[in-house]
């Protein structure tokens, strides 16, 4: 499954910048013993594809500008408020990480770490009907 | 290195992951695949590495479905009423694997001949628990098959990538991936208290601190649904399950590097990309009088029309890749009208999606 609307502005944004962070990424990874020949041709690769991108973001503002002009607020604006959003969902997102603490689970990280109890094995672990199953969304993380 | 010990290397590691398929279990749910399970079962018989068992659970299909699989010679269980869903139904399997792998494939998914071998090699690394690859639409002839075409290249030569390079790909995609035994098991199998199983899993693997892996070089082939009827049922299970494994999961999912990331970001576009397009749009072409508002629906295609182009990969495909885009864009925005609905209704009215509808 796909989840999400591809292409669309705030993860189009985000998706972007962080194909074009790749070379630090890379650059980290291999600082860290991993030199993979195939991670520089991958990482050329999305480069090339979000130099694409962003030329074909200018190409349709130049066409845009060439057929109707625009206020240069009208420009500048969306940008601002793009990249806004963008850092304002990240801040939150980070903030919300240092506020709220990791469940018990997360905390026992580790091969250990057993999220549920495990299915057991042989004829035993039969399929639950679906009017006997537990749905049980918000019990895990307490909401 | 020489050529004849890279020619050594390569024959290692091809060996070794021979050995690895032959600790492969194949769990294939299917409710009703008499035409299309037939197809799945010969591309897994025809891969480049031989596979230990493959299950077919037949979920009481009433369609003959578990006939066509014994006929293929692969093992047919039966539960004895229909298990509801298709984490259930894997569940059914998942209890008799004695494998160190197991995968799971869609009823209607066919594989590239080499699909598992490259999938496998993920494993290599003790940390993996999970290897999902890439998907394609078999068929591309309606305009939801086209749209869903465009939309798996975006996704899948771009976005996913990027996700696994930071070492968290959102999902390994249900219809085509393979696990640890052991850690799969260990995690509880595939859960059914949300309407995307593997969502649900990946995640948790994330949490128990393994690692997922996306294998671009993977390939697997899908039916896509072929006409509305089909596509909401997908959208919708899709489009609630996303939403209840962030209700789920959310507390945890803070706490997991990149992966907050995408998800905050995925959730912000599900809501407020979807209210712009159903409702925005509309509205300010309305309160100005002004038509041109509506090309905000297609003011990305420039960038996807590059970005896609650029993933057909071949002369060939660029005539299909050109026709389809258009329906990229119908599908999206019928898609916001379903993502939209899953916000209002599981965050919003606390009223989650209970029946899990089979999309095709």
């Amino acid at each position: 499954m796909t989840a999400g609307l591809p292409g669309t502005g705030i993860g189009g944004l985000f998706y972007l910048l962080a194909a074009l962070c790749l070379p630090l990424r890379f650059a980290w990874l291999r600082a860290r013993g991993q030199r993979d020949h195939r991670h520089r041709v991958f990482v050329i690769r999305q480069l090339a594809m979000s130099m694409s991108m962003l030329a074909a973001v200018w190409l349709t503002g130049a066409l845009w500008g060439f057929w109707r002009p625009l206020p240069k607020v009208l420009t500048v604006a969306p940008i601002v408020v793009t990249f806004g959003t963008l850092a304002a969902i990240l801040i939150a997102v980070e903030i919300g990480r240092l506020i709220i603490r990791p469940p018990p689970q997360l905390r026992a990280r580790g091969p250990q770490a057993q999220v549920r109890p495990p299915i057991p094995s042989g004829d035993a672990a039969g399929p639950p009907g679906l009017e006997d199953r537990l749905f049980d969304v918000g019990a895990e993380d307490g909401t | 290195m020489t050529s004849a010990s890279l020619v050594d290397a390569a024959a290692a590691a091809s060996s070794s992951i021979a050995a690895l398929a032959g600790e492969l279990t194949v769990i294939i749910p299917a409710y009703n695949e008499r035409a299309s399970i037939a197809d799945t079962i010969r591309s897994l018989q025809a891969q480049t590495v031989t596979i230990k068992a493959v299950i077919v659970v037949d979920d009481c299909s009433t369609d003959g479905t578990g006939d066509v699989a014994r006929s293929l010679g692969v093992t047919v269980m039966r539960p004895p009423s229909n298990t509801g869903s298709k984490a259930a139904a894997q569940n059914v399997a998942l209890a008799h694997v004695d494998t160190m792998f197991t995968m799971a494939i869609d009823a209607d998914t066919t594989l590239a001949p080499d699909a598992v071998e490259r999938l496998l090699a993920a494993f290599h690394d003790p940390q993996v628990a999970a290897a999902c690859g890439f998907v394609e639409p078999r068929y591309r002839g309606s305009v939801w098959e086209r749209g869903r075409y465009i939309e798996y290249l975006l996704a899948f030569t771009f976005y996913k990538p990027i996700q696994d390079f930071y070492g968290k790909p959102l999902i390994s995609s249900g219809c085509f991936s393979a696990y640890r035994t052991d850690t799969l098991k260990a995690c509880g199998g595939w859960s059914t208290r949300t309407m995307a199983e593997d969502v649900d899993l990946t995640w948790r693997f994330y949490f128990a601190g393994y690692k997922v892996r996306f294998v671009a070089e993977a390939r697997s082939y899908p039916i896509e649904p072929h006409n509305f009827h089909f596509m909401r049922k997908q959208l919708k299970r899709w489009s609630h399950g996303m939403v209840q494994n962030v209700r789920l999961h959310w507390r945890s999912v803070l706490h997991v590097p990149y992966l907050r990331a995408t998800v905050a970001v995925a959730l912000w576009d599900a809501a407020m990309a979807s209210v712009g397009y159903l409702v925005v749009v509309p509205l300010l072409a309305v309160l100005f009088m002004n038509p041109l508002f509506f090309l905000a629906y297609v003011l990305d295609a420039p960038v996807v029309l590059i970005l896609v182009l650029l993933a057909s990969g071949g002369k060939r495909r660029v005539g299909e890749v050109l026709a389809s885009v258009p329906a990229f864009f119908v599908l999206r925005t019928v898609n916001s009208v379903f993502l939209l609905e899953a916000v209002w209704s599981e965050l919003i009215m606390r009223r989650p999606l209970l029946v899990y509808e089979k999309g095709h």
